[in-house]
């Protein structure tokens, strides 16, 4: 797990000018204004040692090593106040996860994958698997190819239409959509829309058909959330996931102490869902155990 | 998208905007919202009175979910709001159907509150827009 905090340049220019961004990415946590401090005179004294290069050997190196970012001398790097005092520059404290579905698969792999496991059901022609994943159709063509090939995906024609399925025959299956469910496919999707929250949530998952991994085309994705959140935030937050799964998303929220008492009555809904499988989004099978076995308060 | 064009999808009925049919509506909202009803419902009575006032009420096949989406085109309500709603509609056919007790206390208060609002919201379009209603 990588943390990091770090001030982005969000625009075009933060290709254009990787120092800037190297040199901004820095803890914000008082040591801002000291370390930009340090960066502007940094800076000053680069600019200051550039004009005074006389030795045309020398500039030919700043040249060269400023010609790959498409820049003919450090004068040209647009002066770092400016930068900042023109909104170009964002500043935004988050913790960057390493990504397991990231690290498993290649992008064009994980999003062909995450459209077919996530909706098993269906078949996909090639042109709709472009569209969904707004890949190159040469990249789908390639990769549905391979997967094709390594029986992960079955290829059938309809009339002058090739479709792509999910391979349910395929003897890694189940373990393949349960592990493209918690990584790349709905849960990955719901966690990163969730991760707002995650400081007042103790727990979230996924719970009935999907965790089950017996959802078909029709089905929701159920979720359960619990912390210090209102139901309005989390329907908030699960607005564009439901965009992004083509699927209906229902959330259960419960505060903490409400989720306890419930637990402790043995109440039907939630001891069921305790029972079933889940997919974890925040937090895990013990912090739930947790908040469920936690003294009720007077 | 507009209500004249949801006519047209066969998504409402035409019907003369009624003084006596949106007073109606609006008491059953403020009865669910007083009363032990179900906050849905009021909130759902309010929309359906805002759509009466425009001279519409939903087909049959999906009325709900028309209702409820028609609060965007009517009083011009936030569409993440009515996502809101829509979620509870959502919520109320698991509670009937599936899920009995799928609605927990902090959400049915949350709903309370905001069938208030929708109520309120209504209310003072109603005043703005159609005072000849009221």
């Amino acid at each position: 797990m990588i943390q990091r905090s770090e001030t982005r340049i969000d625009d075009e220019r933060s290709d254009e000018h990787p120092q800037i961004t190297q040199m901004t990415q820095v803890r914000c946590s008082g040591q801002v204004s000291s370390r930009i401090q340090a960066l502007r005179c940094k800076m000053k004294d680069a600019r200051a040692g550039a004009d005074a290069l006389s030795d045309s050997d020398h500039r030919g190196q700043v040249r060269s090593r400023t010609k790959n970012r498409g820049l003919t001398g450090l004068n040209d790097w647009p002066p770092f106040d400016r930068v900042r005092n023109t909104c170009t520059i964002v500043r935004s404290m988050r913790t960057k996860r390493a990504n397991s579905g990231e690290v498993l698969f290649g992008a064009a792999r994980r999003k062909i994958l995450a459209l077919l496991f996530g909706h098993s059901d269906q078949a996909y022609h090639l042109r709709q698997v472009v569209r969904e994943t707004r890949l190159s159709p040469g990249g789908v063509h390639r990769e549905l190819g391979q997967l094709t090939e390594a029986g992960i995906v079955t290829r059938s024609r309809e009339g002058r239409q090739v479709y792509f399925r999910a391979n349910s025959a395929s003897p890694i299956f189940a373990e393949l959509k349960s592990l493209l469910t918690k990584t790349v496919g709905v849960a990955d999707v719901l966690r990163g829309a969730l991760l707002p929250l995650r400081n007042r949530c103790r727990v979230a998952f996924i719970y009935g058909s999907f965790a089950r991994g017996e959802e078909r085309r029709s089905s929701d994705v159920d979720v359960l959330v619990v912390g210090d959140v209102s139901f309005a935030e989390v329907s908030d937050a699960l607005g564009p996931p439901e965009r992004t799964l083509s699927r209906e998303v229902n959330p259960v929220v419960y505060g903490e102490a409400e989720f306890r008492s419930k637990t402790a009555e043995n109440r039907m809904f939630v001891n069921t869902v305790l029972r079933e499988p889940k997919v974890f989004l925040l937090g895990d099978e013990d912090e739930l155990k947790r908040v469920a076995d936690e003294p009720l308060a007077d | 998208m507009s209500l004249r064009e949801w006519l047209t999808n066969h998504w409402l009925i035409e019907q003369p905007a009624d003084a006596k049919e949106v007073l109606f509506l609006l008491a059953i909202s403020d009865r669910e919202v007083a009363g032990s009803g179900v906050a849905y419902a009021a909130a759902l009575q309010s929309a359906a009175a805002a759509l009466a006032a425009c001279g519409y009420r939903a087909e049959r096949a999906g009325y709900h979910f028309r209702v409820i989406d028609s609060l965007r085109l009517t009083v011009g309500m936030d569409a993440r709001v009515v996502a809101r709603l829509d979620r509870a509609r959502r919520k109320r056919n698991l509670s009937d159907y599936e899920r009995p007790d799928v609605v927990s206390r902090q959400e049915a208060d949350e709903m309370q509150d905001l069938a208030q609002d929708v109520r309120r919201l209504v209310g003072d379009w109603l005043t703005a827009a159609h005072p000849e209603l009221l």
